[in-house]
Parts: structure tokens; C-alpha cells; sequence
């Protein structure tokens, strides 16, 4: 699991284009969004597509997508549940 | 400063080619979104738009003149929209032309003529399509048009997202104010293409459904396609050209809101300055306003900015609002000048054009929107509002010329 | 008529290394396959890791290219962001209309959709100096900068402003090459910039730049006035040299009162003759300057010239490698600048040294 979480991280820092920064500056509990790291809605969009295109998980509601990417442990432990691929 | 007339208008959208087939169909509740007949793309099957009823070789004798124009969908829609503005305010011939310009407005201008041979056109090898490699900006297709129609004395487009043709509109009035031309078609155009029906779906704010603007349960808009323009003018350009003007331009604000690259801000924040802005400047107090033609996507973002802004502006004397977007989809860069046309409809026939499929008002925001067409009401203010990406909102008025 | 309006603070990005200093260097840099691409600033200086993770080539060059304008001009809050752009952002719109080829119209990145669009850059100009204000963006080719000049023009001119911050903004792809390559926009052989204005063939060198201007109505720390413009689209090239007279006329000049004019001859033999027949109106003691031998040709190409000029009038001297004539004025006080895209955009401006 420790594993897969440093490739998540450096799959969420390719997806969204976060130049120079290293897998280990993004906590595996704080909040991605807001007060974290500070995404946003576009960042959602774009994790959504990297969920599809990584995993062949399909979210519809960008919503839903926010609940899965409160953290990098809760996105971990969903895409381990749910992946296609 | 001088009065702004608007003595032409001319409409295409998906319920109808003119003035009367779209006012037929707003005033039946007949909504124009449905399933692209016309559009190439996979996803016409999963996601509504609102086309024009017509294929593009199928429009083209409407024109009175084929002469200089490529069988572009793009530069048709407009073609069709503008014939029948100059229409409207034909004078009495033989008076020398007042100095003119055209003000154009689109957010993607020749795409839909390019994506289908985008692969051709950037292989060094193949010589085919080679006009359509200058289709890719926006000025292609205005340039086609001022040529075709005489207009190339002043020329220009504006491009900023959903509300760019209010802001041709706007930027026309200024430059009649300020004597730099007598006279301005402005207005805008869209089509249908891959690259925004894609684009919008990439945001996730397209509704598989037909939109429910302002409604608790709506989840986005339908893209629609069309154009509109309008015949600004001066009364100095009216005394040459002998036309009777349809309403005035009275009011206009663009305000940038700077709060985040697509999202509005939940407070409405521009949304609220643009329409205070529009109706300062034409020295009206918000009770005057007897309709608001909402910019009302029903989006979930723009629907609580924009309800917020209103609830704020006007309180508890709400007045009339509706989103035509129920009707038309949203035609980007068309749509501002489309419901310009609709506004000064209102105005000049005394109705209100109600929003379709509305069911529930949002939560925490007591606002209820015209469901039902009303007729045979005095109509003399309408306000009508285009927001789009970037923060950029645009509040046009119109008032009725006595 | 419009108010002249004052140039206060005047930035450029271009192949040449026009940033750093905010001055044309001493040494250029020539063509690569025809082409004179972006010498592209530090970005890292001015944004963190997160503000750039969505801003792609243009975005960045614009954003850095207006943030050192606003501070030249000691300015925090422009009162409008007013920009022209011929193309917008090049790279994002061919990345997704390659990405709806490539995935299928499934489920797409959408930020270079935004960033396609040809507002973005004055949407992020706004965010970023947290401006609530006037904002729009032209996209005519040729007269993209010149609406936006205008427009500007306007805003100061009413009071609705008292400052406006406008800019261009262009970039070139490989693409968008072979796209105009093939249209013959481009000569058809290699050309070093050296001999591009002497070249008798059809096309020029491709180019990209980016400009920024901080307009204002008073002449407090002006670099030079802009007193007026006009613009013709596709005109009888007696009528170019009528509205120039015009333009002179409006402001008590005549012809030999011009010090310097600036020429927007791209080498292409198609349209030198506008050029040349111009030329033949002014008086010997004129300078004549060419420009699109440094910065290559594209829609915008006119701001190249309008930021040339702000920093020849402020600092009254010009290097020898603009000169297409030499003339003899010592002083330069009044300039004109002639510009058109390919024959069919036509713009003139008048300036004129502060008072």
C-alpha cells in the first residue's frame, strides 16, 4: 500500500501538472482540496480523468469525485476497491 | 452622449430561421433542444443540443446573395441572422451609407469547419483544404461576412467566451457614442462543434436531460448553435438612413469578477455589478425593469451566482425572469445577442418569455422564475444578462422607444 | 475625436532578449527554419508550483509579461485588462482537438479547453492583481492589439478609467507552421533575418511576441503619447496614405514634421509595395525602421513596433539594425508607425514625445 500511494502521488503531480514537486511533500491524510493542497474544482475534473484512464474507474458526478479525493489514503483505499485495471 | 437605437435585428437558433419562427416557438413552449441530426460526434446520442432544424447546403438559397461565401455553417448561420436585420431597417434608397462597422462575436469561429480536417491540414504532405487552415481563429468568418455585405469600412471581433457578442453589442454602442462609426451590426455566432461539445462535457456541466435553469434539480446546460445581430445607430445615422428604431440600447456594464478561472462566485459577486452597472448607466432605478432575460445556463454554479446577484439587486421586488437558454441551449457566443433579440421582442410585443421545466426553487434562494408566457403586458425595460468563463459578465438594457 | 492617451509602462517578450532589461539587446538572435521563437523568462520567479500548474506557454509569457508592466508602472489594480490576440493560446486548442481524436470523445483533461479559450490569459491577468473591473479580448488578426488600443481609448477618454492595463499576445506551434506553410505565408527556402527584408519572394519568417501597455489619460511619468490610430481592412493603398494624412492633419502635423516611421515590411514581395509607396511620401531627414526582421511576422506583430517606439522616444536613440533608410532629425519627437498583416489589416498610429 505504501507503494501504491507514492505512485498515486506522483500519478496526481503528473495529472495536474504540479512541476517540481516530489511524491513526499503531499501527506497521505491532509485534505487535497482547500486548506491542504489546495485544489480545486478544475483539479477534480482532471483526477477524474486520470481515475479512467489509470484505473478504468468512471465517476459521472464531479461530486462524488470530491468525496474520493479528500486524501491520498481515502483515493488509495478507493481506487484499491474499485479498479478495473 | 448621444442615443444608441437599435433599428435592425435579425435570428437564427435551433427554433427557427427569423424573428417570427423563433417568437412562434417561444411563445408555444417549444423548446429547440433535442438530438443533433446534423452534428458529427459520438456523444449526440447521450447528450442534448439544440441544432438549427437544417442542414447547412439546405440554408444556403435562403441567402439572397451566395456570391464570396464558403459553405461554412458558420458564416450561413450569421448570413441568414444579418440579411434579415438590414431587413429590418431598409430606408429609403439612394442616400449615401452612413460609416459602418461590424462587430462580430464567436468562441471558437471556424472550428466546426476545421476539426473534420484537422489531420490534413497539418500533414506537410497533403494539399487538400488548404482554406480551411485560415478558418482556425475567429476573424475567418467575420471577414467573409463584411465582404459579402459592403461592411468593411470598420471591422473587428470579440471573443470572450459565453458573453462575447454582449460585448460586441457593447462595444458597438460605445463607438457610436464616441462618433468613431454611425452605425454597427454587431452581434455573434456558433456552431455546434466536437471541440465545445467536448469541452463543455470535459467540465462535466453538460445535462443529460433538456436544462432546467434555476431549478433545485437542474445539472447543467445543453449547448445549443445560432446567431443574432443587431443594427446599432446613432440619430445621425438614422436622419441618412430614414429607419425606425425598434428599441434603444440604453444601459450596458461589463465587470470582471477575478475569482476563479471558470466558477462564478457564489455570491454572484459580477454578476450583481454588471446589472447594477447597465442600469445606472441608463439612469433607471431597479423597480423600472420589467423583465430580466437571465443568463441562467442551469448550470449549478451559474444559477446560484446568478439568483444570488438578483435576490441581492433587487430584493424583494423581483422582477419577471426567465432563461430562454430552455429554449435555445446555450449558443455561447451567440447567445447574448440572441436574447437581445428576444428582449427587444418582449418590449416591442408586450410578452414575457417563460423558462421551461421549471419545478423547484433552489435552495435557500426564494426565487421563481416565469413558467408560463404572459402576453398583452407593458413591457418597457428589459434587462438582459451574459456571463461567461473568466469572470466575465455583460448586462445589456433595452428600453422601449416611445 | 479621441483623447491622445499616454503610454506609461510598455513590456515585451519576444525571440530577441527583450525582457530582462526591458531594451532591445545588442546581438540578435536569427531565425531557425524560418521561424524566431520565444526566448521564454524565469517563470519560477514570479509563481508558485500551484499558480502554474495550469498555465501553458502563452499564459505564462502574457502573465509575466503584464505582472512587470503593472510594476514598471507602479500600478497594483489596472482599471481594465484589455487584450488582443490573433490566435490565444495555440498549443492548448490543438491539444484538445487532439485529445478528442486520441480518447474518442471520452472522458477528457479540460484544462487546455480553457485555456483554449481566448479570454483566458485577461481572466488570469485579473485573478492574479485581483481586478474587478472592465475586461474583454479581440480577436481580429491583424487589428487584434489595435481594438484593444481603441477600446482602451474610449475608457479614458469618458473618465470610466483613469488607467488601463492592454496587451497582446501570440505564439506559433509546429502545426500552425505547416497550417500557414502550406498557404504560403512562409518562404518557401531558409532565410537568416539578415537578408529577410531584401528577399524579393513571396512569405516572411514566422514569429511570436507578447506585449504589454499601461495606457493612462495624464502624462504624470509618460513615455510618449499616443495621440491617435486608424485602421483600414483591405484598402486601395491610395487610401492608406489619405488616412495617414488624415491622421496628421488631426494633429497639426504634416509629413515632414515625422522624425521616425516605423515600416512593417515582413519581406514579402507580395505587399512591399504598400511599403515602398508610403516610404515615398516622406522627406529625407525622416528615419525609416523596419522591425519584423528582429521579431518575425504574426497578427500581432504591430505591438512590436509600439514597443520599440516607446523606449526610442524615451530614450531618443535606436539601434542601427532597425534602419531600413537613415535620415538626419536628431530629435525624435514624432513617429508613425504602418503596419499591415499580409495586405489585408492595415494600421496606423501617431506618437508623440511628452511634453
Amino acid at each position: 500500500m505504501e507503494e501504491f500511494k507514492r505512485t498515486l502521488k506522483q500519478q496526481i503531480i503528473d495529472a495536474l501538472n504540479l512541476q517540481g514537486m516530489k511524491p513526499e511533500e503531499i501527506q497521505d491524510t491532509a485534505p487535497l482540496f482547500n486548506e491542504g493542497l489546495g485544489l480545486d474544482s478544475i483539479d477534480s475534473l482532471e483526477l477524474i480523468v486520470l481515475l479512467e484512464r489509470n484505473y478504468g474507474i468512471k465517476i459521472e458526478d464531479p461530486r462524488e469525485g470530491r468525496k474520493v479525493f479528500e486524501s491520498v489514503n481515502v483515493m488509495a483505499e478507493y481506487i484499491q476497491a474499485n479498479r478495473k485495471k | 452622449m448621444c442615443k444608441v437605437y437599435v433599428t435592425g435585428m435579425g435570428v437564427v437558433s435551433a427554433l427557427g430561421l427569423g424573428k417570427e419562427e423563433n417568437r412562434s416557438a417561444l411563445l408555444a413552449r417549444k423548446s429547440g433542444i433535442g438530438h443533433a441530426k446534423y452534428l458529427n460526434s459520438s456523444l449526440v446520442d447521450k447528450l442534448p443540443v439544440a441544432e438549427v432544424p437544417f442542414n447547412t447546403t439546405a440554408m444556403l438559397p435562403l441567402l439572397h446573395r451566395q456570391e464570396n461565401l464558403q459553405q461554412s455553417r458558420l458564416v450561413v448561420l450569421a448570413a441568414l441572422a444579418i440579411q434579415e436585420a438590414l431587413c429590418d431597417r431598409l430606408g429609403p434608397s439612394g442616400k449615401p451609407s452612413p460609416l459602418t462597422g461590424f462587430i462580430n462575436a464567436t468562441t471558437v469561429g471556424g472550428m466546426g469547419d476545421v476539426e473534420d480536417v484537422y489531420d490534413s491540414l497539418i500533414n506537410p504532405g497533403i494539399r487538400d483544404n488548404l482554406g480551411a487552415g485560415d478558418a482556425l481563429d475567429c476573424a475567418a468568418g467575420t471577414e467573409q461576412l463584411a465582404r459579402h455585405f459592403g461592411f468593411t469600412q470598420f471591422v473587428s471581433t470579440i471573443s470572450t467566451a459565453c458573453s462575447s457578442s454582449a460585448n460586441a453589442i457593447m462595444y458597438g454602442a460605445r463607438l457610436i457614442r464616441h462618433g468613431i462609426i454611425d452605425r454597427a451590426i454587431c452581434g455573434g455566432v456558433d456552431t455546434l462543434t466536437r471541440f465545445t461539445l467536448n469541452g463543455f462535457n470535459s467540465l462535466k456541466n453538460i445535462d443529460k436531460q433538456p436544462c432546467r435553469p434555476f431549478d433545485a434539480n437542474r445539472n447543467g446546460l445543453n449547448l445549443g448553435e445560432g446567431a443574432a445581430y443587431l443594427v446599432l445607430e446613432s440619430e445621425k445615422s438614422i436622419n441618412i438612413t430614414g429607419a425606425t428604431p425598434l428599441a434603444i440600447l440604453s444601459g450596458y456594464c461589463n465587470f470582471n469578477e477575478a475569482f476563479h478561472p471558470t466558477a462564478p462566485s457564489p455570491e454572484g459577486e459580477g454578476a450583481y455589478h454588471a446589472m447594477k452597472g447597465a442600469i445606472e448607466a441608463a439612469g433607471l432605478e431597479t423597480g423600472s425593469i420589467s423583465w430580466i432575460n437571465a443568463h441562467g445556463t442551469a448550470t449549478i454554479n451559474n444559477d446560484e451566482a446568478e439568483g444570488a446577484a438578483l435576490l441581492r439587486l433587487f430584493g424583494k421586488e423581483m422582477p419577471a425572469f426567465s432563461s430562454t437558454k430552455s429554449f435555445t441551449g446555450h449558443t455561447l457566443a451567440a447567445a447574448g445577442a440572441i436574447e437581445a433579440v428576444f428582449s427587444i421582442m418582449s418590449i416591442r410585443h408586450g410578452e414575457i418569455y417563460p423558462v421551461l421545466h421549471f419545478n423547484d426553487p433552489m435552495p435557500g434562494l426564494d426565487l421563481v422564475p416565469v413558467t408560463e408566457v404572459k402576453t398583452g403586458i407593458p413591457v418597457n425595460h428589459v434587462l438582459s444578462n451574459s456571463f461567461g468563463f473568466g469572470g466575465n459578465n455583460a448586462s445589456l438594457l433595452f428600453s422601449k422607444y416611445a | 475625436m479621441l483623447d491622445p492617451v499616454y503610454i506609461r509602462a510598455s513590456r515585451a517578450v519576444t525571440a530577441q532578449d527583450t525582457f530582462a532589461a526591458n531594451s532591445l539587446p545588442a546581438v540578435f538572435s536569427d531565425a531557425i527554419n524560418n521561424t524566431l521563437s520565444y526566448l521564454q523568462p524565469a517563470y519560477q520567479d514570479y509563481f508558485t508550483i500551484m499558480q502554474l500548474r495550469r498555465m501553458s506557454r502563452i499564459t505564462r509569457i502574457g502573465m509575466v509579461a503584464a505582472i512587470e508592466c503593472l510594476r514598471d508602472a507602479k500600478l497594483t489594480h489596472p482599471q481594465a485588462i484589455i487584450t488582443g490576440t490573433g490566435k490565444g493560446s495555440l498549443s492548448d486548442t490543438e491539444k484538445f482537438i487532439h485529445n478528442i481524436m486520441e480518447f474518442n470523445e471520452g472522458t477528457l483533461n479540460p484544462t487546455p479547453f480553457i485555456q483554449s479559450t481566448y479570454n483566458a490569459l485577461n481572466g488570469m491577468i485579473g485573478l492574479h492583481h485581483d481586478s474587478s473591473s472592465y475586461n474583454t479580448t479581440y480577436v481580429h488578426r491583424g487589428f487584434s492589439l489595435e481594438h484593444a488600443i481603441l477600446d482602451a481609448m474610449m475608457h479614458l477618454h469618458d473618465g470610466e478609467a483613469e488607467n488601463a492595463l492592454v496587451g497582446s499576445f501570440e505564439e506559433i506551434t509546429g502545426e500552425h507552421f505547416v497550417i500557414k506553410e502550406k498557404m504560403g505565408y512562409w518562404k518557401k527556402e531558409n532565410i537568416s533575418r539578415t537578408e529577410l527584408l531584401q528577399a524579393d519572394t513571396p512569405g516572411s519568417i514566422a514569429g511570436e511576441g507578447t506585449f504589454f501597455f499601461v495606457l493612462q489619460k495624464q502624462p504624470e511619468d509618460a513615455m510618449v503619447r499616443l495621440n491617435g490610430m486608424k485602421l483600414l481592412f483591405e484598402p486601395q493603398e491610395h487610401q492608406v496614405r489619405e488616412q495617414a494624412q488624415a491622421l496628421l492633419n488631426a494633429n497639426g502635423l504634416s509629413w515632414n514634421d515625422l522624425d521616425v516611421v516605423l515600416l512593417g515590411n515582413n519581406g514579402d514581395n507580395r505587399f512591399d509595395h504598400y511599403y515602398s509607396n508610403f516610404a515615398s511620401q516622406l522627406s529625407d531627414e525622416t528615419h525609416q525602421l523596419a522591425f519584423k526582421h528582429i521579431c518575425g511576422e504574426f497578427d500581432t506583430a504591430s505591438g512590436f513596433a509600439l514597443w520599440l517606439t516607446a523606449h526610442l522616444v524615451k530614450e531618443q536613440e535606436f539601434s542601427n539594425d532597425l534602419l531600413l533608410k537613415k535620415g538626419s532629425r536628431m530629435r525624435l519627437r514624432n513617429v508613425l508607425i504602418y503596419n499591415n498583416y499580409y495586405g489585408s489589416h492595415h494600421a496606423l498610429y501617431l506618437l508623440q514625445e511628452c511634453q
